[in-house]
């Protein structure tokens, strides 16, 4: 939670226009956003702000959106941190490698903003 | 023939001079319109987000360039999304005549055009754009 209240959300992804797009529907619902280009940088940020939730592409340069949950589980200060992956691949195996990775559920491109809010509304009401 | 040579070299070394300028100023040219194009969208991003949202907002007039400018953000948005959100582009590029006008341009004697706006409308999300690229497509014009 940032200062008055609302909740932080990290959004994580290398395509601008999704970042865009991600981050004004969060930030419409009534959620702070913090945003990185990169796996790595994700990982930086979530360790350097303490988001409530991050929400993380899959294919992403420098280490992808596994590596980067899975690095968040290590950490004590984002092991508890829910995590929404946004992802084009939808194989059985993709995902239970994402949720295998500490993902708590995922969204797949192209997405539906509306199904985005209502999914991060609905993991942030379960913690 | 010492003379005739020295005024071919010449000639070519000046050739040269006025090839490196021109893509130089080619360079410079292509960097300007792209710093422009970027910087567009970029003040036009605000306008593309609320569309897509579905928020009702009164769209400052446009000129030509900015008009195609957020139409092509539109565009590359509509890939990216699903449901109310690609309906709403959808609805944006019907409102404004963008879907009649490539639709219109389907039947152009040139095949790059109808390429092109066979490109653009499945961009632009729009239902009623399909049976005009069915046609289309069964004929082998697109």
């Amino acid at each position: 939670m940032i200062g008055n209240g609302q909740p932080l959300i990290l959004v994580a992804d290398d395509d601008p226009d999704i970042l865009a797009l991600v981050s004004f529907r969060l930030e419409r619902a009534g959620y702070a956003v913090v945003q990185a280009l990169n796996g790595e940088e994700a990982v930086q940020v979530a360790l350097a702000r303490r988001p409530d939730l991050a929400v993380l592409d899959v294919m992403m340069p420098r280490i992808d959106g596994y590596e980067a949950t899975r690095r968040l589980r290590e950490h004590e200060e984002t092991s508890r941190m829910p995590i929404i992956l946004l992802t084009a691949r939808v194989q059985e195996e993709d995902i239970a490698r994402g949720f295998d990775a500490g993902a708590d559920d995922y969204v797949k491109k192209p997405f539906s903003p509306q199904e985005l809010g209502s999914r991060v509304q609905a993991v942030l009401g379960r913690r | 023939m010492t003379g005739d040579l020295g005024w071919v070299s010449g000639a070519l070394a000046l050739l040269s001079f006025l090839l490196v300028c021109t893509l130089a100023m080619r360079r410079v040219a292509l960097a300007h319109a792209e710093r422009r194009r970027l910087s567009t969208e970029e003040r036009l991003r605000p306008i593309a987000l609320a569309l897509v949202e579905g928020e009702s907002l009164d769209l400052p007039s446009l000129g030509a360039y900015e008009s195609r400018a957020l139409a092509r953000v539109l565009a590359r948005y509509a890939r990216q999304v699903s449901g109310t959100a690609l309906a709403h582009i959808g609805d944006f590029f019907e409102a404004h005549g963008h879907i009649a006008r490539e639709v219109a341009l389907l039947k152009s004697r040139r095949a790059w055009r109808r390429a092109s706006a066979a490109h653009s409308l499945g961009g632009m999300a729009s239902r009623t754009a399909i049976p005009a690229l069915m046609e289309g497509a069964t004929s082998g014009s697109c």
